[in-house]
């Protein structure tokens, strides 16, 4: 059983590697020393393969820079993830190892510092491994930024040659967007959402884990085009000259197929846990709006980047094989790179976007202490996003050549998005109204993020009126616009993000003072380096130039000069977490006293989260109600004496056998987790009105395939007092009610009472909703009304209030 | 402070900012255009539409975070309020109101910058790694700059050589832009309104020269203009020149083909992206010893990977040069660049 895991003691977890077997040397379990030679073989493998296929096997030259790069990186980036160990459980059972154990826990978890360079399938540690991957590479990013500032400072060119000074912005989009933005979202999401959702970790941890390390691979690859040639298209990389530029093109392309497959594979297992791996009472109406959020991203991400994947190796094709997909001269489209392209880069703008906006909403919830303002609205802004996400991706194609009717609908898409964006922006604002809104540093950023985000916004409204559109598109209002978006939205709402969860995350809590100074930098020095480039935009600075007339220089001067403390402030921030994490104060379990459930779980952490699926009652946002409770979390006793739980029990209170009262119609009531409930009374009431009847409810507890149930006693006690509340509430109501709680699997239950002396005519079995029912997934209803051919009627509950807790 | 009052503070500051839209020193570049004309006035109703929504949501903001702010030690929680459906409809429909007016504005100046005139001047233009080439069908003139009457539509052909890259035909003085996309020929539309001179830039990056891909667009009067044509008429009728010939003026052949990508202290040119042509007879001593300067120049114009200067990338200069220029051109290049402007 999971939670029994749960209970050993972090040191046998630690080193129980594959069942308790004799430990591997270091040369052979997943470690860095493993990935560094089984990538150095993959990679050799790869390189001479592929020269003795092409030699030996087609007669060609060996060497040949493209394609044997590309085979080379395809396998060093395999031998790496396999080196590292993320293959292992798949493997071991794959071959029937006798080290292959189901339930393998050995890698679940952090128990010292160590643990978190080594493969783990715990969501709470691949959350801190993607955050710290990701931010050191927004610090490389950033120190490229600082490079092009530096060369743009003045007009004439200084420092770099062209070729290298298109790498610079080239490699410094791309690894802000996909080694940046796009996964510290995941990374975010990794750490709060399973916590949010009462899970115990993500649907498939493993899968989780491979994400988590293809993704530094991308941003190595990206890195590394430096040394053969910069990959300099641009990170659009558009055709053609993405299929002339210098051999660092395959580079970024393997890059980008690695950071894509990571952001796929994270994107799928965020999906099914979400849909699936909700707690008791968690409905889709009282998921946190960061779920929300996820859920509307992860569909973009699933649908989307497979463009892009594809886009790239369409163009490795044209570069690497005689394919003319993007050559005119081979009969081509040059444009079709651009609407594939865009089909997933628009929607990238929102995967970079709306998990910002569920940070925001948590943020100034939280600490504006005020529920959130029209939450269905915002939900279902978020999704409206997400849709029409998908129909604007020709706006950055304006003035491509493209088809030119085309423009039209997708300049109206384009403008339509607003709303639902207005949406968010209003009701953040009307959450703070008449709050007690309490000014921390992640609140300052939310509120800052807001001020940004206006400008980002209404900018965005700019590039989207056609005409205006035509004269700034392609120049430095384009890049103003993406980084008040990016920078002004997507950043700050990580940083907003990162302060918030930060206590839960390392246990310490923050540096307020130096968390509010780098606020105050960041902000003002982020609105001073890229508000002037609107005005460059406007006047015809085209971007992506090394060069530029004179007349620009001035303005560009005091960019540059704000650019660079924009990047000292970032100093400030890695200080504080540094410091923070390492001496920093003991931080509560809760110090925002916020509703959602990552912060009624221990700090930090528990290994497997909960002991118990908590049961979610309520909104997460009930801020203001007196009492008001999201979730019941159940936390066991550290030391409960594990007492030898009886085989069979009849758990029930003693059967109250009355006189069989033969003339009554006998209705029996089949619930477990359901049972308690207003609405399966209410169902049972307008059952048993028509005609004098008699109610039998059976509780079946024993439910093998449940692994949840950890101490079958406690349950049971709870079970049994959620009945007698139900036995109470029908007696009331003038029914004749008994009612037992019996140690059966449900199918059995039923069938023995049909086969007794008093059988049932008719049964009502009460199940939690399709998505968390055991029972449903068994199919017992259908089994049961085949089997007893009696009425059966099923009642979905989903509500369950009233169950006993401790807490 | 009601939320009424609030919202009465952020109107009038929204109106303020508008009024100083008006009386500060124009925002925009020069125009040149019946384009560029009705574009800014666009684009100034979408200034004044974001000061007041800016206005609006900052002042409610700040205001928030001053007077709703938490006392030291309170501990107590915000109104339960959940929503006012009242409000959150109009959140919806108000800015759904604004983005259809924009759309139907922009479409009407859409429809309008874009109807071609009847007695519109048609030019091709030509975008190619590094420079751009502009012909005028009708009176069969190929320049490496533009010349335009003013008050005449013009109808720009814009495309690049097969083999090419993507390039971005921009007037910012017109704000007009569209792509140069290798085979399809894209169109766009500018009525020039002012004389003078503007500039043309290569506005999508197409390469390591992209920054200095430029050149010059001159709105003249009808007159002069038909007066330039002639003239251009008249240089392109020109019987070929001899070998080493006179006739062609090879700083202006340097000018248009080379000037973007190399420095050539004797035509005027600065261009870094390729070799510094002041060091052209180092280079040649230095790549191919033993041939002659004039045969090394010519080479490296016609079969430009043949030698590669060391610390420029390979592939980079066009190969059509070969094509595209006259063997008197290409003759009057080579005794420049071996002279040096010197005879």
């Amino acid at each position: 059983m999971a939670a029994h895991a749960a209970e050993l003691s972090g040191h046998e977890q630690a080193h129980g590697h594959g069942g308790g077997g004799p430990k591997r040397s270091v040369w052979l379990r997943g470690s860095f020393v493993r990935a560094a030679w089984v990538t150095l073989l993959f990679g050799a493998v790869g390189a001479l393969g592929t020269m003795a296929v092409r030699k030996y096997l087609f007669g060609y030259p060996a060497y040949s820079q493209g394609v044997v790069d590309t085979f080379t990186m395809g396998l060093v980036g395999l031998g790496f993830t396999i080196g590292i160990g993320c293959w292992d459980y798949w493997f071991g059972y794959l071959i029937g190892s006798h080290r292959w154990v189901q339930e393998d826990h050995s890698s679940h978890g952090a128990y010292t510092w160590k643990d978190y360079f080594k493969v783990n399938t715990d969501h709470k540690v691949i959350g801190v491994q993607y955050l710290c991957t990701t931010f050191f590479f927004f610090l490389v990013g950033g120190a490229l930024a600082e490079a092009i500032r530096a060369e743009l400072a003045t007009p004439g060119v200084q420092y770099f040659a062209p070729s290298t000074y298109n790498g610079l912005f080239s490699i410094h989009a791309a690894l802000m967007i996909f080694l940046f933005v796009v996964p510290i979202f995941a990374g975010l999401g990794n750490f709060v959402i399973p916590l949010m959702l009462g899970a115990q970790d993500m649907a498939f941890p493993r899968l989780n884990a491979l994400s988590f390390w293809m993704l530094p691979l991308g941003g190595i690859f990206m890195l590394s085009s430096f040394f053969v040639g910069p990959f300099d298209a641009g990170w659009t990389n558009y055709a053609p000259l993405a299929v002339h530029g210098p051999a660092g093109q395959i580079m970024w392309i393997m890059g980008v197929q690695f950071a894509g497959a990571s952001s796929i594979a994270t994107a799928v297992n965020f999906l099914v846990t979400i849909v699936t791996m909700r707690a008791p009472g968690m409905t889709f109406w009282r998921m946190p709006l960061l779920v929300w959020a996820n859920l509307a991203t992860s569909t973009l991400v699933v649908l989307g980047t497979p463009f892009i994947a594809g886009s790239q190796f369409l163009v490795l094709f044209d570069r690497l094989f005689p394919t003319h997909f993007f050559d005119p001269a081979g009969g081509g489209s040059v444009i079709v790179y651009q609407h594939i392209f865009w089909f997933y880069s628009h929607p990238a703008v929102y995967i970079m976007m709306l998990p910002g906006f569920g940070i925001i909403s948590e943020v100034i919830a939280v600490h504006s202490r005020k529920p959130i303002f029209g939450y269905k609205l915002i939900a279902m802004s978020t999704v409206a996003i997400g849709v029409l996400g998908f129909t604007v991706w020709a706006h950055h194609m304006f003035v491509s050549g493209m088809a030119p009717w085309l423009r039209l609908p997708m300049m109206v898409t384009t403008m339509l998005i607003a709303i639902p964006t207005g949406i968010k922006i209003f009701s953040w604002v009307a959450t703070m109204w008449d709050g007690v809104i309490h000014l921390t540093t992640p609140m300052l950023f939310a509120c800052g993020f807001i001020f940004t985000f206006v400008i980002g916004g209404l900018s965005g409204v700019f590039l989207a009126v056609l005409p205006v559109d035509i004269n700034v598109s392609d120049t430095y209002f384009v890049v103003a616009h993406i980084h008040y978006v990016l920078y002004g939205g997507s950043v700050l709402t990580i940083y907003a993000g990162i302060y918030h969860w930060f206590p839960k995350m390392t246990g310490k809590m923050y540096d307020e003072g130096l968390g509010k100074l780098h606020f105050w930098i960041t902000f003002w020095a982020m609105n001073f380096t890229f508000m002037p480039m609107h005005w460059l935009g406007l006047q015809g600075m085209s971007r992506r130039v090394e060069d530029y007339p004179a007349q620009f220089g001035p303005v560009n001067f005091w960019i540059s000069i704000w650019a660079f403390v924009l990047g000292a402030s970032t100093l400030i921030f890695v200080y504080n977490m540094a410091y923070s994490w390492w001496k920093g104060e003991p931080a509560p379990a809760n110090p925002w006293r916020a509703l959602t459930l990552e912060w009624q779980v221990a700090t930090p952490a528990p290994v497997f989260n909960f002991d118990e699926p908590p049961q979610v009652v309520g909104s997460p946002y009930a801020y203001g109600h007196p009492g008001a409770r999201h979730a019941i979390v159940t936390v066991h006793e550290p030391e409960p004496e594990p007492a030898p739980v009886p085989a069979a029990v009849a758990l029930a209170a003693p059967e109250r056998r009355e006189v069989v009262m033969s003339s009554f119609k006998h209705i029996l009531v089949v619930a477990n987790q359901t049972v308690g409930g207003e609405q399966l009374i209410t169902a049972v009431k307008e059952r048993a009105a028509g005609e004098p009847s008699r109610v039998t409810v059976i509780c079946p507890q024993n439910d093998p395939s449940d692994a949840w149930v950890v101490n079958e006693q406690e349950v049971a006690a709870e079970t049994r007092e959620r009945l007698s509340h139900t036995l109470e509430a029908l007696r009331e109501a003038g029914i004749e009610a008994t009612g037992r709680v019996v140690d059966r699997d449900p199918y059995t239950a039923v069938l023995d009472v049909v086969e007794s002396s008093d059988p049932p005519a008719e049964i009502i079995i009460s199940t939690l909703p399709q998505t968390r029912s055991g029972w449903l997934r068994r199919d017992l209803v259908e089994r049961l009304r085949d089997r007893t051919k009696l009425p059966i009627e099923h009642i979905v509950v989903d509500v369950e209030p009233g169950r006993a807790s401790r807490t | 402070m009601s939320a009424l009052k609030v919202g009465l503070v952020a109107l009038v500051l929204g109106a303020i900012g508008t009024v100083l839209l008006y009386v500060t020193p124009s925002w925009f570049p020069v125009q040149a255009s019946v384009q560029a004309e009705r574009q800014d006035e666009l684009y100034q109703w979408l200034m004044i539409m974001s000061s007041f929504i800016f206005s609006i949501v900052v002042t409610f903001l700040i205001y928030s975070m001053w007077k709703f702010r938490a006392k030291p030690g309170d501990m107590s929680d915000g109104k339960p309020i959940h929503g006012h459906t009242v409000l959150e409809i109009a959140w919806t429909l108000i800015p759904l109101a604004i983005v259809v007016g924009f759309g139907i504005a922009a479409t009407v100046v859409l429809d309008r910058n874009e109807r071609p005139a009847p007695n519109r001047l048609i030019v091709d233009v030509t975008g190619q790694e590094f420079y751009w080439t502009f012909h005028y069908p009708r009176a069969n003139v190929t320049t490496g700059y533009l010349n335009l009457p003013v008050g005449r539509q013009v109808e720009f052909h814009v495309t690049s050589p097969p083999h090419d890259v993507i390039h971005d035909f921009y007037v910012p003085a017109f704000r007009v832009k569209i792509d140069a996309v290798p085979g399809i020929v894209t169109q766009v539309w500018a009525t020039p309104t002012r004389i003078g001179t503007y500039a043309v830039i290569c506005n999508e990056l197409c390469g390591i020269g992209h920054s200095q891909m430029r050149s010059i667009v001159n709105v003249v009067t009808p007159a002069r203009f038909r007066q330039w044509i002639a003239q251009q008429k008249r240089t392109a009728k020109a019987p070929p020149p001899s070998s080493g010939g006179g006739a062609v003026d090879a700083k202006a052949v340097f000018t248009q083909n080379c000037s973007s990508c190399h420095t050539l202290a004797a035509a005027g040119a600065t261009g870094t992206v390729g070799p510094n042509l002041d060091n052209l007879a180092a280079d040649a001593a230095k790549y191919a010893p033993g041939e002659s300067e004039d045969n090394y120049i010519r080479d490296s114009i016609e079969n430009p990977g043949k030698v590669v200067v060391s610390g420029y990338p390979n592939g980079v200069m066009p190969t059509t040069f070969g094509q595209s220029l006259s063997k008197g051109e290409i003759a009057s290049l080579v005794q420049l660049l071996a002279t040096k402007g010197g005879t």
